[in-house]
């Protein structure tokens, strides 16, 4: 067990540590300084700040210093918005980000969970079938179409048609940003919506699998109630394959959170992403990347952790 | 106390009816022994599982016949009187030791569950009960076994714990499934002793399933042998073993070895493979297998002929109207063997 | 019981023995059908999925056909400038005046052809990976799965942006991204085909019959193997032509006036919701397209699975 854990950090350590090497000779790659822009800067200030990042010294030094700054926690200095460091972006922008991620991540587990169960339980009946083409449906369509077509008919055709049928003013989905629960719901539900269905999916698959084991019809055989042997003896043998994806989920929905913060204008961090990418400001989007990489790493690393705890056999089978 | 009349059961599989089940009859006395015996796929499991219901309800169909639990027909019960009757009154054993047990589960857990259905709620009393059931059937330091998860028992382990679940609330019958099928030999004399001193002990009737007619002299007072989803031939260990009269359960004799038999005889095994069930045969299951098949066998499934008190067979060849002599061809059959 | 000897007697009983049949016991009553007869019929018992193939097909055939007659997907027109669907602009035109019928065939074949180029090339990865995996173990199979698993830790877009970033090309450098991180699924699933296949017993009986491992690659891996590629292969298509999609759509893939589904969607999404055709009609397509893509896959799964074969 604990040589598991001990392999399993070493392994993020290492990753953390080839991605930001990558990053760090990518944009040394990166033709032309990191300090023209579109605006040339004074040749005293752009001295000062090659000095101050470090950019008259040799490589291998500035490899070294590079990797000291992510260690510490400093991805960077954004070359369009001037002054402004990559960390001090991610500290305003990432907790809206986070917000909608957490939401639509929970969205995904609950209504993944529910789907799957009720679809493996209910097999070829008709809860399955229309939970299957939802499934197909949310796996084909893409979060930015699916986001803007929810935009329009929820958004703007919906809730002004809501506002005179019943004479209010409450917008029951308003089409931009991110104030309060209503302002939430489409974004959080389109985000959500493709690891839902790959939840449901790959649960029902477990659950189908799980059911014709042979425990299952010990458990039956004791007399037990359906409810009883669902929970208890299904879902939570099912569960753990389906458990593991959760810490994939996360990268996706992260990536996923760029696309659907920008057609929802929501403040986060898919906003200066988008921006940095037009603006061609590479420090920034390099940064940005990094960061949620090594977020990434650390909450998968997280999740195998917790997985040895679910399942009782991993501890020893992993250790061997 | 239990008694199957005509059962009949069939599947709905995507490529048809199975008819698995085409009319089986048997019956279990207190404290009584019954052994099913036949080759796989000859509808044994089937015929136990329909008794305790565990049929996926989708795509089971019970065509006819009844199950007689002191004299209540079990297939008229409700989804939740069953599971009264599952466990408690009749319960169960497998034969894949490796996975009929929860593996997310302790062992202890899955005992003292049973006991909670069933009534007893007292969490500290039931973890009492279930460390003495661990004693019962053999488990060292149950205390600390408890809280072990399956995988750290080895098959041998898991069949006792299996037992002591299926004995936790002293049920009047308790079916197994091929036991000892996937242990090592010396285990599953182990395991089959184990179930003799409990069978003693408690009185409870047991349903053995098994293709081992070694087994089935050690531990049964009665036997049906199935084949193809009837029961050809039923009766006392001692009628089947020495007075049977199917050709099938003659060929089951030779080809089991036995500790009287004369070393430089050979074992014969018998030739062909099981009817697909899909598709049965219109006449008896056996007839393209078996030696002495008639015209008749071909046509139609030989009525259940009463040889003695116990002594049951389906064959063509006890008809009255058959021109061969039943008991010359069993002579004919026992210089082989 | 006299009666019952009546009964008898009406039922005439012939008792002529006749032994055992043992080829009557040997016939299967059921057709035995190939691996692929069989899986072609259960493919056709999908109605889904023929309908799917069927959509498929002539979004082919459309991008093909279409490119012959309408070349033209890049020339402006400023008089022009944002025409509803109509009878001189069959899906209208864009802000450039663009003609989105033209581009839409330009798109639907630019995102195809990444979509098979990636996912063959992703295929041919992999397979060589991970039959260098299984087949050599130890050691070898170590290192490579560890950096197979470095790199599926990283979510595959995040990878892909690094470099796009700073590569910033058209389709070519976009396949060149599209390509790093695809291929370790299927490696994980060549490789532990080949293991399961090295322990397998029959495989053991070849190896003691004699057999060399190219036979025993020909007659035993291969035909194992081909049905889970193939349900790889056609998950990987539309996954690839998703990835296209999101990153067009960040403005890191393919670059207007290239067409691709994905920029063309993401145009419409710049303009949306004073044009709506410029979002819908691509849109559309393409939203049909990844579900007839999803729909042969579950279809192909189904039919191919020899666990569900029966």
């Amino acid at each position: 067990m604990k040589k598991y854990i001990l392999k399993r950090i070493l392994l993020a350590l290492v990753t953390i540590f080839l991605i930001t090497t990558l990053t760090f000779f990518l944009m040394y790659a990166l033709p032309g300084a990191p300090f023209l822009g579109d605006r040339p800067l004074p040749d005293n200030v752009l001295e000062q700040l090659n000095r101050q990042y470090g950019l008259d010294k040799p490589i291998w030094q500035r490899y070294l210093l590079y990797l000291n700054n992510v260690f510490h926690g400093n991805f960077g200095v954004s070359t369009v918005y001037i002054n402004r460091s990559v960390t001090s972006i991610i500290m305003e922008a990432f907790p809206v980000s986070a917000d909608l991620g957490i939401r639509a991540l929970l969205f995904a587990i609950a209504g993944g969970t529910i789907f799957g169960t009720i679809s493996a339980l209910q097999r070829n009946k008709l809860a399955d079938r229309i939970i299957i083409i939802m499934v197909v449906i949310g796996v084909s369509v893409p979060s930015f179409i699916m986001g803007t077509f929810l935009q329009y008919l929820l958004g703007m055709k919906f809730s002004p048609w809501f506002m005179q049928t019943f004479h209010t003013d409450y917008r029951i989905f308003p089409i931009a940003r991110w104030e309060s629960f209503r302002y939430t719901i489409i974004p959080t539900l389109v985000l959500g919506l493709r690891s839902m269905t790959s939840i449901t999916r790959m649960l029902r698959t477990s659950l189908l699998d799980v059911i014709s084991q042979d425990y299952i019809k010990t458990a039956k055989a004791k007399g037990l109630p359906g409810r009883v042997i669902v929970v208890k003896h299904m879902l939570k043998n099912a569960i753990v394959p389906v458990y593991t994806m959760v810490g994939r989920m996360v990268g996706s929905i992260l990536t996923g959170s760029f696309i659907i913060e920008n057609i929802f204008s929501i403040p986060g961090i898919g906003k200066y992403f988008i921006n940095s990418i037009t603006a061609q400001d590479y420090q920034m989007t390099m940064g940005l990347t990094l960061f949620y990489a090594i977020f990434v790493v650390l909450i998968n690393l997280l999740v195998d952790l917790g997985y040895s705890l679910i399942d009782p056999r991993i501890s020893v089978a992993k250790e061997i | 106390m239990l008694e199957v009349k005509n059962l009949t059961v069939s599947f709905h599989t995507y490529a048809g009816e199975v008819q698995a089940l085409r009319g089986v009859d048997f019956a279990v006395e207190d404290g009584e022994v019954l052994a099913i015996v036949g080759e796989s796929g000859c509808g044994k499991s089937v015929t136990v599982q329909s008794v305790m219901q565990l049929h996926k309800p989708d795509t089971v169909d019970y065509k006819a016949g009844e199950i007689l639990y002191n004299g209540e027909n079990l297939l008229r019960y409700t989804e939740k009187q069953m599971q009264q009757i599952r466990g408690k009154e009749i319960s169960m054993i497998f034969q894949d030791v490796m996975t009929s047990l929860n593996p997310t589960m302790t062992v202890g857990k899955q005992i003292t569950e049973i006991l909670k259905i069933h009534g007893q709620k007292d969490a500290g009393k039931n973890k009492e009960q279930a460390i003495e059931l661990l004693r019962a059937v053999g488990i060292a330091n149950p205390e600390k076994r408890f809280d072990q998860y399956p995988h750290e028992f080895s098959g041998g382990m898991r069949q006792r714990v299996m037992i002591a679940i299926a004995s936790a609330c002293n049920p009047k019958i308790l079916i197994a499934d091929e036991p000892t099928t996937a242990l090592d030999v010396t285990v599953q004399a182990q395991i089959l002793d184990l179930m003799k001193e409990l069978q003693k002990e408690r009185n409870m009737s047991i349903i053995f399933i098994t293709h081992n007619l070694g087994v089935v002299a050690n531990i049964a007072q009665k036997v049906a042998v199935m084949y193809g989803g009837i029961v050809v031939e039923s009766g006392t260990v001692y009628d089947i073993f020495y007075r049977s009269k199917h050709p099938y359960t003659w060929g089951l004799m030779n080809s089991t070895f036995r500790l009287e038999q004369d070393k430089k005889e050979e074992l014969h095994p018998i030739e062909g493979t099981p009817p697909d069930l899909l598709n049965p045969p219109k006449g008896c299951p056996f007839a393209s297998r078996c030696e002495y098949a008639m015209k008749i066998c071909t046509e139609q499934l030989p009525e259940q002929t009463e040889l003695g008190t116990f002594h049951k067979c389906r064959c063509h060849l006890l008809d009255p109207d058959c021109p061969v002599d039943i008991d010359e061809v069993r002579k004919h059959e026992q210089k082989f063997s | 019981m006299a009666q019952e000897k009546k009964v008898r007697k009406e039922v005439k009983k012939d008792f002529t023995v006749i032994g055992k049949d043992l080829e009557a016991n040997q016939a299967v009553a059921r057709p035995s059908l190939t691996y692929w007869q069989d899986a072609w019929r259960r493919f056709r018992e999908n109605k889904l999925a023929v309908v799917s193939l069927i959509f498929l097909v002539l979004v082919i055939l459309y991008s093909i056909i279409g490119s012959w007659f309408f070349p033209d997907y890049k020339s402006q027109s400023l008089m022009n400038t944002y025409q509803p669907p109509g009878k001189d602009f069959w899906f209208g035109t864009d802000e450039l005046g663009r003609d989105l019928f033209a581009r839409l065939i330009r798109g639907t074949k630019v995102s195809l052809f990444i979509g098979l180029i990636v996912s063959v090339i992703n295929m041919i990865i992999g397979i060589i990976f991970g039959g260098i995996c299984g087949y050599y173990g130890g050691k070898v199979d170590m290192i490579l799965m560890r950096i197979i698993e470095i790199l599926m830790v990283v979510p595959d877009m995040l990878v892909m942006i690094l470099l796009l970033n700073v590569m910033r090309g058209n389709v070519g450098t976009l396949i060149f991204a599209l390509c790093l991180t695809g291929w370790t699924d299927v490696a994980q699933l060549v490789r532990g085909q080949v293991m399961q296949l090295k322990q397998n017993e029959y495989v053991l009986a070849a190896r003691v019959l004699g057999a060399d491992s190219l036979t025993i690659l020909k007659q035993h891996l291969i035909p194992n193997m081909i049905g889970p590629l193939i349900i790889k292969f056609s998950m990987n298509v539309p996954g690839v032509i998703f990835a296209e999609a999101s990153l067009s759509y960040l403005g890191l893939g393919v670059k207007i006036p290239e067409a691709s589904w994905g920029n063309l969607a993401q145009a419409g999404a710049n303009n949306f919701p004073a044009y709506l055709w410029l979002f819908f009609i691509p849109a559309s397509l393409f939203a049909l397209t990844m579900l007839a893509f999803n729909l042969i896959g579950d279809g192909l799964r189904d039919a191919l699975d020899p666990k569900l074969r029966r």
